[in-house]
């Protein structure tokens, strides 16, 4: 099971430009074997330009022996939005994670081999298939898959490599409105980056009390993280390569460790929380929280 | 002049459509393969061939909606979809997952391919990547994009382009919305619906009417307040202590306003959305927006003049709406 | 009083009194046979299955009539009951002769709270899908054509009555 790779997903919050470096600097001396990064959810977000994240990347390729993938923005509305993908695509060396099709198109244009990022909605092996057939080296599931689906495909044996999101905040959906900027009665227009005040989102809840999602300007995640972590030997099993861990502002570093344990199969699970919001790998709504009975 | 293409989520509906004036109608198979899934709705296939001749006897195109994502196990199913919409001799088939629109491409290169809104292309390149390796002939944009941008893409597009131009308003990106599967198990990428019926509760207390999804509470309506799907986008949620629609209110899309920039920028079609709403509702729809397009593209109305019928045709509208309001939605910048 | 509410108020009492002149039995009998005679073609499709082992209640206010409906394989049952259901549909009679003459649309009158849903959803969404593809131009002897000319009557009024007596705003109740 050591072969299973350790993945940090792009960081999908807005935090200020130190702590993005430090949080690097503690990542590459970390057990994780890939590192994405870059903006993926929001394209007026500008601590790190896009010249800055490239360097930083290539910065850190050069220096830690990690593989490392830029990552395209998901959502893209305006010119400048279709600007940003074409800068983060035209970066020289650098893999990509094309999260929408223009950025595909892109690679594929320039021969530039790319990661299909999991809102590209890959859910069968035809379409996987033709994604590798021209220039896909991995992809990462959608989010909502289940491990039969999951099961299905592999059995199909995928010529590339297989990302599983096993750690974090479900990304469940992005918007052209900013909510952030709604809850604080701004306009998206004039934002005021307001959304760099919660480096782990707002907590939205049911008038019951009942947390139900975190909002991320104009992305919509789960209130708390997906937790993969029991499931690491199943998905070696199944011929997962790499597993995704998405950034939280704190405790990173214990989950990493957690993971790097269990993968090398020793007992992970006692330093961080063992549950979490893991319906959609047992084929159940995403937020139910532990796996079934039987 | 822009096309009509209006929803038909069973025969009468069909009917209801052409006779109102559509030009093209869009229908799914009573199967999960398309995104509106739902118990009794949608045409098995004798309904199809039933309705296909009604609509082309009568000048009338009609498109056919395979438009979720097919699970790894049931791929045949979607491809065997495919097949009977081509066996069918549909106009075109509206597709979102890229391995069965290679499929159709290969199996069935005569026959015409519509991007869904499902697919999610907002941008030039993710257009071009679908005409060049698809052929697309037509794409429907998600309802994320502003005026000017339709516009931007508009005059640039590789493919002709098909807007919402009214009906439930979807506020997430189209095709990449995991809200309904988040808490009920289904969205429309497979399941092919959005806060399936089977989840979702209707409780009148006396504090009001209480929606449930999945036991989730969505919102509660007071005594004469418009109601509307129980769709979690819409509902009413606490945000650090403060109770509002922190998403979205319930409301529905009307673009009537923005005919002359829309057909001024060169879109195609105008998409009516609705294959769940019934007959009536269809009817009178369509027959507005029949009349709003000629009174612009045939009788070459003035300012005046439109403003003037425009406001009996939102009010028409408006009845059908959720909330009974509508908005202009991503269409205009300050909405966002 | 509007247009409307005077038609209303005037349906809602000629129906009152005919149905309480007309002994129930026969009422019931009536009833079902008409819901076979329209429903036939879906009932041979197989389309009404899937009310098997279920029951529908139609509550009309103001006139409190409650029928149960429900289907035993081959034939659909109505009569008035007061037993349990699985789902239930309520608005006044002139808004279940606006639904049949298909002068508004389901989905318009629940938003506007004049068509009230109860119970099992799916169920009750599967009886409105399956009224809804029932054409009513192959219905038997003049009901077309009634139906259309009550659809027209009756479609002035809807649009009147349509007004929101709240907007529904966002404001927290």
């Amino acid at each position: 099971m050591t072969r299973l790779k350790l993945a940090l997903g792009p960081i999908l919050f807005y935090w200020p430009r130190q702590q993005v470096f430090d949080f690097y600097e503690a990542a590459a001396a970390s057990p994780v074997d890939v590192i994405y990064l870059g903006e993926a959810v929001c394209n007026k977000r500008h601590q790190l330009r896009i010249p800055e994240w490239l360097d930083l990347a290539r910065y850190l390729a050069d220096s830690s022996a990690k593989e490392v993938v830029i990552s395209s923005l998901i959502l893209s509305e305006s010119s400048a939005d279709l600007t940003a993908i074409r800068k983060v695509v035209d970066n020289h060396g650098l893999t990509v994670e094309a999260n929408d099709q223009g950025a595909i198109q892109l690679a594929m244009e320039r021969g530039i081999p790319f990661v299909c990022g999991p809102t590209l909605n890959v859910y069968n092996a035809r379409t996987l298939g033709w994604l590798a057939a021209r220039g896909a080296r991995r992809w990462v599931m959608p989010v909502d898959m289940d491990r039969q689906g999951l099961q299905t495909l592999l059995q199909q044996r995928p010529a590339i490599e297989t990302e599983v999101f096993a750690w974090g905040k479900l990304p469940l959906a992005l918007s052209a409105r900013c909510f952030t900027a709604r809850h604080l009665e701004l306009t998206k227009d004039n934002c005021q980056y307001r959304c760099i005040d919660y480096p782990d989102g707002l907590e939205l809840a049911s008038q019951e009390g009942r947390e139900l999602f975190t909002i991320n300007g104009i992305q919509t995640l789960s209130p708390q993280p997906m937790n993969l972590l029991a499931q690491l030997p199943e998905m070696a099993a199944m011929g997962v390569d790499v597993v995704r861990l998405s950034p939280a502002a704190t405790g990173m570093a214990e989950v990493l460790a957690a993971f790097d344990r269990t993968r090398r199969g020793g007992q992970g699970g006692e330093v961080i929380a063992s549950d979490g919001v893991n319906g959609y790998w047992f084929g159940q709504p995403g937020m139910v929280h532990s796996p079934p009975l039987g | 002049m822009m096309e009509l293409v209006c929803p038909a989520g069973n025969f009468t509906s069909l009917k209801a459509a052409v006779d109102n004036g559509a030009d093209a109608v869009y229908m799914g198979f009573n199967d999960h393969t398309n995104a509106r899934s739902f118990s009794g709705l949608n045409f098995s296939d004798k309904q199809v061939d039933k309705a296909i001749d009604y609509a082309r006897s009568r000048g009338k195109r009609v498109f056919v909606a395979i438009n979720t994502y097919p699970h790894p196990a049931r791929l045949a199913t979607w491809e065997a979809a495919v097949d009977r919409a081509a066996a069918h001799r549909a106009d075109a088939l509206i597709l979102a997952d890229l391995g069965l629109m290679a499929y159709a491409a290969e199996r069935h290169p005569l026959l015409p391919l519509h991007l869904s809104v499902q697919a999610s292309a907002t941008n030039l390149e993710a257009l071009r990547f679908y005409t060049q390796n698809f052929g697309v002939r037509r794409a429907v944009l998600p309802r994320v994009l502003s005026m000017k941008q339709v516009a931007q893409l508009a005059a640039a597009a590789p493919c002709d382009l098909e807007v919402f131009g009214f009906g439930s308003l979807c506020i997430m990106a189209e095709g990449r919305c995991h809200l309904s599967s988040y808490v009920t198990g289904e969205s429309p990428n497979i399941a092919g619906v959005c806060s399936p019926a089977k989840a979702v509760e209707w409780r009148e207390t006396p504090q009001g009417l209480q929606t449930r999804l999945n036991g989730v509470l969505v919102d509660h309506y007071a005594a004469g307040e418009n109601a509307s799907y129980p769709t979690l986008c819409k509902g009413r949620f606490v945000v650090d202590g403060r109770r509002s629609h922190a998403l979205e209110e319930p409301t529905s899309l009307n673009t009537l306003a923005l005919i002359p920039e829309l057909a001024a920028c060169g879109v195609k079609a105008i998409k009516i959305e609705g294959r769940q709403r019934s007959p009536a509702y269809v009817a009178q729809v369509v027959a507005t927006w029949r009349s709003a397009l000629d009174e612009y593209f045939i009788h070459h109305s003035d300012g005046v003049t439109l403003d003037r019928k425009r406001r009996e045709w939102d009010s028409s509208l408006r009845k059908h709406a959720e909330g009974v309001q509508t908005t202009l939605g991503a269409y205009d910048r300050v909405w966002q | 009083m509007t247009i409307d509410e005077n038609l209303q108020l005037r349906v809602t009492r000629l129906l009152g009194r005919v149905l309480r002149k007309a002994p129930r039995r026969p009422q019931a009998l009536l009833a079902s046979a008409a819901l076979n005679r329209v429903l036939g073609e879906q009932i041979a499709d197989g389309d009404m299955d899937f009310m098997a082992g279920k029951a529908l209640a139609i509550q009309v206010r103001d006139l409190d009539l409650r029928w149960l409906i429900r289907f035993d394989g081959d034939r659909l049952r109505a009569a008035p009951a007061a037993a349990a259901s699985d789902a239930s549909i309520s608005a006044t009679p002139m808004e279940f002769l606006r639904l049949l003459a298909r002068a508004e649309d389901a989905d318009t009158l629940f938003f506007q709270r004049r068509l009230v849903i109860e119970g099992d959803t799916d169920f009750a969404l599967n009886v409105k899908n399956v009224l809804d593809a029932v054409d009513d131009q192959s219905l038997p002897g003049p009901l077309p054509a009634a139906l259309t000319v009550l659809r027209r009557l009756l479609r002035g009024g809807a649009a009147e009555a349509g007004k929101p007596q709240r907007a529904g705003k966002g404001v927290a109740p």
